[in-house]
């Protein structure tokens, strides 16, 4: 290239460098119009974020605190009114007594020193047969008033003091009787643990970890809840767009980082076997999308015709598919994001304290996950671990 | 009244903090400047406009990621930041309305060379006179490499190009902007 084209180029490039045209007045103010409120929502999408992700989070740890200090009726706290326990329970020892074969020398207890059974929460407990128990109790206050001898059938099997506490003094009867859940503690019902979970989107893998605790409602009810860190893929299922006559939109997918907050209800009706349903809030932490395009390309070559020796340009269409990310985002920032889930499971004893639980799952978009044109739908199975 | 020097250097200042009224003076005060980048590449005044307006909300946003070392040279850099900013939007809004065609065959044109006698003061509009004469893919890889910058790579993935289409386009455009000086200016 000559001094002179270069000079040229040189003019060409300062002058459109430095061009500019007056500003124009009415422009900021169609700007505000058309673009203040886009902006002001992108200033507000950190804070935004953070308070659905704090939301989450906060109702999570009410619940928990709810369920810890809630008066269950089954803790250990609960005070029984010994009036009415003693009566229920001497009427239940009367009603068997008179089952048992009467011995002949044997007197009615009932017909000798008056009793006055009182019951109080057991310190420990054993379950025993409602026959041997009676029977248990017939002995030993027999033994005591020594006024009649009650003769057992040999039948019965020997039953140790240690299985029922039953204790004479003062004219007062102790009786232990309340099964052993009757009295567990309410910290004893909590159950914490860890889980891990694989889970497919059409053949996109999303993985999870995160911790849980889970509170024993009753011996077949029970309430987990938990915080899960969770990958999950999106994939955006488009007819594909022409943006241009050489460039279309294929498809799409979104990877979500995203807090996963569920709140279940676990049914196991068998021992070992249990199935849960529950709903998940999800907090969106980081969402990065990518649109699948194709375009194609003219691409051209110079080669040497061997007859003429001419140049000459071949020109073919190359089609190129590569991905291109958004800047917009799907979910983002975004309220009202959940899943229905739905699992069943399988409780396998680990060792004393420890269970490994199974549990194929499905989650099932709901609210703003739940779009027309985005699958967000995935089952997978997950591991726990329940201490 | 606040001077355009002033808003430099507040803004050279801190830049990653501002407020709506200073996001009205940038508006106000580049406004002009991002106009002359979008004519580059639209010939239409009214999707120009609509250029500079959808880059200057890329700009609010993403004006926490500019990075200047050079507190001198600040204006310089964030112009060009702002330009490349409204080249790839102008691009990318191209490529929407399918404006975008290879007008240019190899023609007998390409044999073409000869050196240009230049006139010592060569006018704005004669310029833009020069430029709006090319075609559109040439225009635009000439305006990329030339004033904005950008290498042929980036330019191959900004248009969806090879690299070497990029260097065949530009050669030829600047070919053409010589036939075309001696055209006007003959």
């Amino acid at each position: 290239m000559s001094s002179d084209d270069k000079k040229l180029i040189d003019e060409i490039r300062d002058s459109l460098l430095d061009f500019e045209i007056p500003y124009e007045e009415g422009n900021w103010e169609n700007f505000q119009k058309l673009y203040g409120q886009k902006l002001d929502e992108d200033r507000r999408k950190p804070t935004k974020t953070r308070f659905f992700f704090w939301k989450y989070v906060s109702a999570a740890v009410i619940l928990i605190g709810v369920l810890v200090y809630i008066p269950w009726d089954r803790s250990g706290k609960r005070q029984i009114d010994p009036e009415s326990t003693a009566k229920q329970e001497t009427t239940s020892i009367t009603e068997q007594r008179l089952a048992l074969p009467k011995q002949p020398n044997a007197e009615s207890v009932t017909g000798g020193t008056p009793l006055r059974p009182t019951f109080r929460p057991p310190e420990k407990t054993r379950v025993a047969t409602t026959y041997e128990r009676l029977a248990s109790i017939t002995r030993t206050i027999e033994t005591n008033t020594t006024k009649a001898q009650a003769t057992l059938p040999l039948a019965l099997p020997a039953i140790s003091r240690g299985d029922m506490n039953l204790s004479l003094g003062s004219g007062e009867l102790v009786v232990d009787s309340h099964p052993q859940e009757m009295h567990m503690p309410a910290f004893s019902r909590w159950k914490f643990g860890l889980e891990v979970n694989s889970s497919l989107t059409g053949d996109h893998v999303n993985f999870a970890a995160g911790v849980f605790t889970q509170f024993d409602l009753s011996e077949k009810i029970k309430l987990a809840t938990g915080l899960t860190y969770a990958r999950v893929s999106a994939i955006h299922e488009t007819d594909p767009v022409p943006l241009s006559y050489d460039t279309k939109i294929l498809g799409g997918e979104s990877t979500i980082k995203a807090i996963d907050i569920p709140l279940t209800v676990v049914y196991e009706p068998a021992d070992g076997w249990y199935a849960s349903v529950g709903v998940s809030a999800l907090a969106v932490l980081d969402e990065r999308k990518t649109y699948r395009m194709e375009s194609e390309v003219l691409r051209e070559s110079v080669t040497i015709d061997p007859e003429s020796g001419a140049s000459v340009a071949v020109f073919e269409v190359v089609k190129t598919e590569y991905q291109k990310e958004s800047v917009d985002t799907d979910f983002e920032g975004r309220g009202n994001l959940g899943y229905l889930n739905l699992s069943i499971g399988r409780k396998q004893r680990f060792n004393k304290r420890t269970d490994m639980l199974f549990e194929p799952f499905i989650k099932i978009p709901m609210g703003g996950l739940q779009r027309d044109h985005v699958n967000l739908f995935n089952s997978g199975l997950r591991i726990k671990v329940l201490f | 009244m606040r001077t355009d020097n002033d808003l430099i250097e507040v803004l050279s200042k801190n830049w990653r903090h501002i407020d709506d009224k200073l996001r009205e003076r940038i508006y106000k005060y580049y406004w002009g400047y991002l106009m002359g980048v979008a004519l580059r590449y639209v010939s239409d005044r009214d999707m120009a406009c609509m250029v500079v307006n959808d880059s200057f909300v890329k700009i609010f946003i993403n004006l926490n990621d500019f990075e200047c070392n050079d507190r001198a040279n600040f204006n310089k850099m964030l112009k060009g930041w702002m330009a490349k900013i409204t080249a790839r939007t102008a691009l990318n809004e191209l490529r929407k309305h399918k404006t975008s065609r290879l007008q240019e065959p190899l023609t007998a044109e390409n044999d073409w060379r000869f050196p240009v006698m230049l006139q010592d003061n060569l006018h704005v509009q004669n310029m833009w006179d020069l430029i709006n004469n090319l075609a559109p893919n040439y225009r635009k890889v000439f305006t990329l490499y030339e004033i904005e910058g950008f290498n042929h790579d980036e330019i191959a993935e900004l248009m969806g190009i090879s690299a070497s289409s990029s260097r065949v386009y530009l050669t030829r455009a600047k070919e053409k902007l010589k036939m075309l000086y001696r055209t006007f200016m003959a």
